[in-house]
């Protein structure tokens, strides 16, 4: 238990007869980038889905920070310390760039309705030092010069760094990107890739599904390889892109072997 | 400009027209709103006219009695979504028509007439002033924030840390307290009261207000209900009774009915979003930076 952050113990999801993620085990320890990765159909997002919530495992358990999170609803959750992104971009589409943002901060505010009717000073200088933090945020994914700008407006690239930025803003322990790399062009990438990197720097952690190995390779330490939701495969990505049972699911078996 | 009934019409469905924008803002389509209001009433008048209480008591029960009404109902109805919770607070109302009706003290299918009239011009201006004022602090708050969070992706908010069931509840508990606020004021402005005055056409019509007024920033709810209030008055001529060859009271929901819809094909975002678009175009760089320091 010295920097174990997420523990996933005999994980199973099944809906009807399709059993999703099928007896999962791993962990993801403190300060680690750990990819979970597999072909398309393989449970990933089911996991990630299950890690937040909103989904409930069918059997098995996750411990996160010592706690047990598989009975708590979404919001507890995320309380815990857990937020993420979604595959397909879940944005608030209607509300501005910083507005995104400043919801994300929501968990870490206490400002009351009460105290705003009266303009308390304290709810004030909450405000202020949110929007400073949620314009630095804006500023790191590099779409400060957006802030003001309605969320649904923004290119698709764009939209990937601003969920990013969301989530990043609710402070959480475990950050859970899923996808981020998914429809961004050669430059995009290289800048994710680097702003990741600059997360793992500051010590967060982070699991991340992706299918990009240029993403993949360069940020991740250790992977979880699925495959018709089981665990085939995990290690390094230098071990893991030689395993032989990672490299037939992908491309699948040879004929005259 | 208009007569004094009307312009205390105009403040009484604007302030139930703040009532539905308040569940709105939450994403939350509850038609129960008429019922608050009846509740609201009925409360008020059963206590002036039986209990003999002073006005302000009066008028605080009525807030208060569909604001604990609220909590009970809205704690497994709020877990519906959309059309379904519409029906289910649909469902609140006829059952409550249905109670008033079955009540002794409620005076039956008959409702209650020769209530004293005791509200004021000013009861209304500080009603509205003071609702308008609590929505417009709401926006930007960290609760006003959750609410539209809610509003925009409902399982966002819940993985972002916001106890979406909690803040369902406030807003439909607020809601029924600007309801029933309204209802006990109205009351004690028209004389009488029935069980079909909270029914179904109350409840889309303050849908209406907040609707055609725009329900995306807190002063459009107050437009569309000065707006539709006002029209019937001005078109009260011969010529539209003519034209359509209808009694009053059907020309009027006739007209809601078209405005409604032309609001809804031509300007979803309703009235005020002719002129609230200028103020959301993105403001110049440098500004937006500044005014990241020195925020007030």
């Amino acid at each position: 238990m010295t920097n174990n952050l997420l523990q996933v113990e005999q994980l199973t999801r099944r809906f009807g007869g399709v059993v999703a993620v099928d007896d999962l085990s791993f962990m993801v320890n403190a300060g680690e980038i750990v990819g979970l990765i597999g072909p398309n159909g393989a449970g990933k997002t089911t996991v990630i889905n299950l890690l937040t919530g909103l989904l409930a495992p069918t059997t098995g358990q996750i411990t996160f920070a010592g706690a047990r999170l598989d009975t708590l609803p979404p919001h507890q959750i995320a309380r815990a310390g857990i937020a993420r992104t979604y595959q397909n971009i879940r944005l608030f589409r209607g509300l501005s760039v910083l507005d995104n943002v400043i919801v994300g901060t929501h968990m870490r505010t206490r400002g009351s309705y009460a105290a705003r009717l009266v303009f308390a000073p304290t709810v004030r200088q909450e405000e202020a030092a949110i929007r400073e933090a949620a314009h630095a945020l804006l500023a790191r994914v590099n779409l400060h010069h957006r802030a003001t700008m309605q969320a649904t407006n923004l290119p698709y690239g764009e939209q990937r760094r601003l969920e990013i930025a969301r989530a990043l803003a609710a402070q959480p322990k475990l950050l859970l990107l899923d996808e981020p790399a998914a429809g961004m062009n050669p430059a995009e990438m290289d800048a994710l890739i680097a702003l990741i990197r600059s997360l793992r720097e500051e010590g967060q952690t982070i699991l991340m599904i992706e299918h990009n190995m240029q993403v993949v390779m360069g940020v991740c330490e250790r992977l979880v390889v699925l495959n018709f939701g089981r665990k085939i495969a995990e290690g390094t990505p230098a071990a893991i892109s030689q395993n032989r049972e990672v490299i037939t699911a992908y491309l699948g078996e040879e004929d005259n072997e | 400009m208009f007569g004094e009934s009307v312009r205390n019409l105009m403040a009484i469905n604007a302030l139930l027209a703040l009532s539905v924008y308040l569940t709105l803002a939450c994403g939350q389509l509850s038609l129960a709103n008429a019922a608050f209001m009846g509740i609201g009433a009925y409360v008020g008048t059963v206590l002036t006219l039986q209990a003999g209480w002073p006005f302000w008591a009066v008028v605080l029960a009525a807030v208060l009695v569909p604001m604990v009404v609220a909590v009970i109902v809205g704690l497994p109805t709020l877990r519906l979504r959309g059309v379904f919770l519409a029906i289910a607070t649909l469902g609140l109302g006829e059952v409550l028509r249905v109670i008033i009706i079955n009540l002794g003290a409620t005076g039956g299918a008959e409702g209650i007439s020769q209530i004293p009239v005791k509200t004021q011009g000013w009861h209304l201006i500080l009603a509205l002033l003071v609702a308008l004022y609590l929505t417009w602090r709401l926006r930007g708050s960290r609760m006003g924030y959750a609410f539209e969070a809610i509003r925009e992706d409902e399982t966002v908010a819940r993985t972002l840390g916001i106890n979406t069931t909690g803040y369902k509840l406030i807003a439909f508990v607020l809601s029924a307290a600007l309801a029933g606020l309204a209802g006990v004021l109205k009351a004690h402005l028209l004389h009488a009261i029935t069980p079909g005055d909270y029914g179904f056409v109350q409840a889309v019509d303050m849908l209406t207000f907040a609707v055609v007024g725009g329900s995306t920033i807190f002063f459009g709810p107050v437009l569309g209900a000065v707006l539709l209030t006002a029209l019937p008055e001005v078109l009260r001529t011969d010529f539209l009774r003519d034209l359509t060859n209808l009694q009053a009271g059907w020309q009027t929901l006739m007209l809601n009915g078209v405005i409604l819809l032309l609001v809804i094909l031509f300007l979803p975002n309703g009235l005020t979003s002719l002129f609230t678009r200028q103020w959301r175009r993105p403001t110049p760089l440098a500004s937006e930076q500044a005014g990241a320091e020195v925020v007030t």
